[in-house]
């Protein structure tokens, strides 16, 4: 007798196993590209002297402009013919005669430099488009009569966050 | 008398009768719902024209998913702030914005990408922007994968530039969390 084996029933089920939902975490960082700059165009000559043979009392000699996006950054100024460091001369072109003077440095209206290698006050983050500053000599007469002729000095300006 | 006995038989057609087991045959079918993480970090140098966009290295997400409905949502913990590293708490925190540009991968249903605007979403919704499917969004093994990117607006020229120092880093941090509809 033959014998069939068959499958009679089928008994089929699914389920569905859950597992966690996976998540993740995304670290975002930036860091700001460092700017400090100083630019400033070659200031003209100018007189010093008025109609008088006076030494003119104040002069506005130029302005410049600083970027920084460093939160507390200050300015330097050095002379070539300084005597202190709040006065600086002006040299007479081959010669030895010096006319002294004093100067300042201005954010608007307030004086922020107004001494030779001494940090000015701290300054904050400028715009992209800068800060200005202008740079002002001072002159006293004392009724000396100056030789005609260029008088120089040479400045240097530094911009600093130490 | 003869006798006869019936069988209501299922699924199989048997030939003859002689002899039948019941044989249980169980299937299962795991849950997939998840995102990761494929490559790359968002970092972000800030530098250039006032005003400009700066975009953050690319961060490619994988989404997998075998439920036709689900939703995956990118939640800042700064609310859309990169803020400054320790030490630099005075700092001022900077604004951010989050893009996903679609990468590869498709699903039958819709996808509703709420970060597809080139100029990025902002992350301080409390919601938190999203990446969802309506119809069928069962993905491929292989899943759907974009690309997410941090934007930044520079300042512009008459505003104060964020602030640079040395150590100074600003960050944040997003969680990507999926869940089915």
């Amino acid at each position: 007798m033959k014998k069939y084996f068959v499958i009679a029933l089928l008994l089929i089920s699914l389920s569905v196993l859950h597992s966690e939902d996976k998540n993740s975490v995304l670290q975002v960082v930036a860091r700001v590209s460092p700017l400090l700059s100083l630019s400033m165009g070659t200031p003209e000559a100018f007189d010093i002297i008025d109609s008088n043979n006076n030494l003119i009392s104040t002069r506005m000699v130029g302005n410049f402009s600083v970027v920084s996006n460093y939160k507390a950054w200050k300015m330097l100024v050095d002379s070539t013919y300084k005597t202190s460091a709040s006065i600086g001369r002006l040299k007479l072109d081959d010669s030895e005669t010096y006319i002294p003077y004093t100067f300042a440095i201005k954010a608007g209206e307030i004086t922020i430099l107004s001494e030779f290698n001494i940090a000015s006050l701290i300054q904050p983050i400028t715009t992209a488009a800068g800060a200005s500053y202008s740079l002002h000599f001072y002159f006293s007469d004392d009724d000396t009569i100056w030789p005609q002729g260029i008088y120089r000095d040479t400045l240097v300006l530094t911009v600093t966050t130490d | 008398m003869k006798k006869s006995v019936i069988l209501f038989l299922v699924a199989v057609v048997a030939i003859g009768a002689a002899f039948g087991q019941a044989l249980p045959v169980t299937g299962t079918v795991t849950q997939v719902l998840e995102t990761s993480l494929v490559s790359g970090a968002l970092n972000l140098t800030l530098a250039g024209a006032a005003g400009a966009t700066v975009p953050s290295s690319g961060a490619v997400i994988k989404i997998r998913s075998n439920r036709p409905q689900w939703t995956v949502t990118f939640l800042s913990s700064n609310d859309g702030f990169l803020n400054p590293t320790e030490g630099f708490t005075n700092a001022s925190a900077i604004a951010y914005k989050l893009r996903a540009t679609w990468l590869s991968g498709t699903v039958s249903g819709t996808i509703i990408n709420g970060l597809v605007d080139a100029a990025g979403v902002t992350l301080s919704d409390v919601a938190g922007p999203s990446i969802s499917t309506t119809g069928n969004g069962k993905t491929s093994a292989d899943g759907l994968s974009y690309t997410l990117n941090a934007l930044v607006v520079l300042p512009a020229s008459d505003v104060a530039m964020f602030e640079a120092n040395a150590g100074l880093t600003y960050t944040d941090t997003i969680t990507v969390t999926i869940a089915a509809n």
